[in-house]
């Protein structure tokens, strides 16, 4: 079996002492982060980065993954404990996970949920596995057409997941147009420099994206700064009964998730509420749910994480990303020098193989960490985010001016930062304008040279069968989750 | 929901300016920008218009960003260290209203860390102003 012989390559990779520790060095990263209010996965990869570049890509790349499903649980801990979702993939958890909190069972729902997503963790990073390195070698066939609708596809499938297309879509376009900004790659003109020398090299993404996620998210968050009641954490093993209830629902989860996950319209928000819906459904007493039902915790959880691996598909074979952190770990690939696409797993397969590997293990960690020490991190949410974020604005400063060592990108940061604040609270995506950015390029130059082949004929996108396939699986990016809204309200109406 | 005309206003003109060739793309983007924020508008005017802000809402966020801009104005003449120290100080006594000396420690314990990470470890040239070594 090829996948297996890779595998433990990957293994063989991933277990180097100094990978295991960055390995672990992100999980945890990513479990504090994900506690933490006001500084998201996104924003702690952005600012990671600087710090990263002396580092190897596969290094850097096990770390940033760690981040990315560290933080998902993470989030868990703050839906249970305080019912503040960290992430929108949380909020199902939330409703159940709070109710058993505040009946004195915290310990079981989190105990419940890390082993959830364990399972759901392994599982889907067996998936990826068996499903991720076929869609790769399919899309080795890719030619310039190809690539101009994958982007398209990418853009809308991202734009579709938030609360309204319509702003994602906005948002992805303005991040396509920022991305033109500098020198113009093909005729070497510059473009929207406004006169400024240092905008020939165009907006950098680590600028773009530390100040919408970081600085925006401080912005928004400031006003509400005071600290929270955080609820006590004890007896996190289930018990027999609990066991009994969850393991059904972590098992649908599971699939769940990781099915929706990599779709690359849906991602882990949309996952989660379906895993919740499903478990409502086939519940002998759906009463139950709303009032601490463990099955409403295990069900959505294992589906978040189960989905955050399947997310990871379309990013590493494809390269499009379904999630606004894939997005940004897209970007620093790419500014590491790796592209992702169809090619990594000719070109970079140790890479691919060795990430693989460590999420095996990286989810390992997790729930080593977790039961045991859940209540430390419990202990975190109660620091005051008035002590936290002034220093988030400090090493965004540093961050970005470390980046090429100029004042105007700090400017820029203060620009941006602005612009992400309202975003944040008129509530626009902001991930979808990085996607845009870091696209931006990949987009222009295939469509150029696809119009170049076609002599200026756009049919060109819709003749050649795989491009036209990609095409009308962004029109479906943009009808299906109407339609999952519309059957998602349905229950609950009648209930 | 005014700023959904002021974000699509704002990006308008920016991206109508077109050069050719080079410039067909962006003009398109354009187009299609501003084609989407008068759709994001009309729906914005559309729906029930969400329930009044809180007066001063707006206020202490953009106090910290105005400390923001002046930490980074700060930056060359007074040096990295100096200008993210009185800007943690600033946000947290004027801002947060905290006391004194805790606020001094941290601010400085920040700094200082900041400034161990990217000057000593990872030699990035942080502007050092005057005080600077």
């Amino acid at each position: 079996m090829d996948a297996f012989s890779q595998l433990m390559m990957g293994f063989a990779a991933a277990l180097t002492p100094g990978h295991i520790a960055m390995c672990f060095l992100g999980v945890l990263l990513g479990q504090v982060v994900g506690v933490l209010p006001g500084i998201g996965p996104a924003a702690a990869i952005a600012l990671l980065l600087p710090i990263t570049f002396g580092l190897d890509p596969t290094s850097a790349l096990i770390l940033f993954a760690g981040i990315y499903y560290g933080s998902q649980y993470g989030g868990t801990l703050t839906s249970v404990l305080i019912s503040v979702p960290g992430e929108s993939s949380t909020v199902m958890t939330s409703i159940d996970g709070y109710q058993m909190a505040l009946q004195g069972r915290a310990g079981a729902a989190l105990g419940i949920a890390a082993i959830g997503s364990f399972i759901a963790g392994t599982l889907g990073t067996i998936g990826l596995m068996l499903v991720a390195p076929p869609l790769a070698k399919m899309a080795l066939a890719f030619g310039p057409p190809e690539y101009f609708s994958l982007v398209v596809l990418g853009l809308v499938a991202l734009a579709a997941v938030g609360s309204s297309v319509l702003k994602g879509l906005v948002a992805g376009v303005a991040g396509l147009a920022l991305g033109t900004m500098g020198i113009d790659p093909q005729v070497g003109i510059p473009r929207y420099d406004f006169g400024q020398v240092w905008l020939l090299d165009g907006i950098e993404f680590i600028v773009l994206t530390v100040a919408l996620f970081g600085l925006g998210e401080v912005l928004s968050g400031c006003n509400d700064a005071a600290a929270r009641p955080v609820a006590k954490v004890k007896d996190v093993l289930p018990t027999r009964e609990d066991w009994q209830r969850s393991r059904w629902p972590i098992a649908r989860g599971s699939v769940i998730g990781f099915v929706i996950g990599v779709l690359p319209a849906a991602g882990a928000t949309i996952a989660s509420f379906v895993a919740y819906i499903v478990e409502k459904k086939l519940a002998k007493d759906p009463s139950r749910f709303g009032k601490g039902a463990i099955e409403g915790v295990a069900g959505p959880e294992a589906s978040n994480n189960g989905a955050a691996s399947g997310a990871l598909v379309p990013m590493l074979s494809l390269g499009v990303p379904g999630s606004g952190t894939t997005a940004v770990i897209l970007g620093a690939l790419i500014m590491f020098g790796v592209r992702p696409g169809p090619e990594m797993f000719t070109t970079n397969a140790s890479l691919v193989w060795a990430l693989i590997a460590s999420m095996l293990i990286g989810n390992l960690i997790l729930l080593v960490m977790n039961l045991p020490l859940a209540g430390v991190f419990a202990r975190l949410l109660s620091v005051p985010y008035s002590w936290l974020y002034p220093p988030i604005i400090a090493l965004c400063i540093a961050g970005v001016y470390s980046q090429s060592n100029s004042i105007e990108d700090c400017w820029l940061l203060i620009g941006f930062g602005a612009v992400g604040w309202l975003m944040r609270r008129y509530d626009w995506p902001m991930a979808p304008m990085v996607l845009g950015l870091v696209l931006s390029p990949l987009f222009e130059s295939a469509l150029r040279q696809s119009l170049t082949l076609s002599l200026g004929d756009p049919t060109i996108f819709v003749a050649r069968p795989l491009s036209a396939g990609l095409l009308a699986c962004a029109a479906l990016a943009l009808v299906v989750p109407l339609a999952a809204l519309a059957w998602q309200r349905r229950p609950r109406r009648t209930a | 929901m005014g700023v959904v005309w002021v974000l699509g206003a704002r990006a308008m003109p920016m991206w109508e300016r077109e050069t050719p060739g080079p410039g067909w793309l962006p003009f398109a983007f354009g187009a299609v920008l501003i084609a989407l924020s008068l759709a994001a508008g009309v729906q914005a005017l559309l729906s029930p218009s969400p329930a009044p802000e809180a007066p001063g809402a707006f206020r202490k966020p953009l106090l910290v960003l105005g400390a923001t801009l002046a930490a980074v104005l700060g930056l060359e003449p007074i040096g990295f260290v100096a200008s993210v120290f009185l800007l943690l100080l600033a946000l947290f006594v004027l801002a947060e209203r905290k006391k004194l000396l805790p606020s001094l420690l941290a601010a400085a314990g920040v700094s200082a860390a900041l400034h161990l990470i990217f000057v000593t470890w990872l030699a990035v040239p942080l502007p050092a102003g005057p005080f600077g070594s």
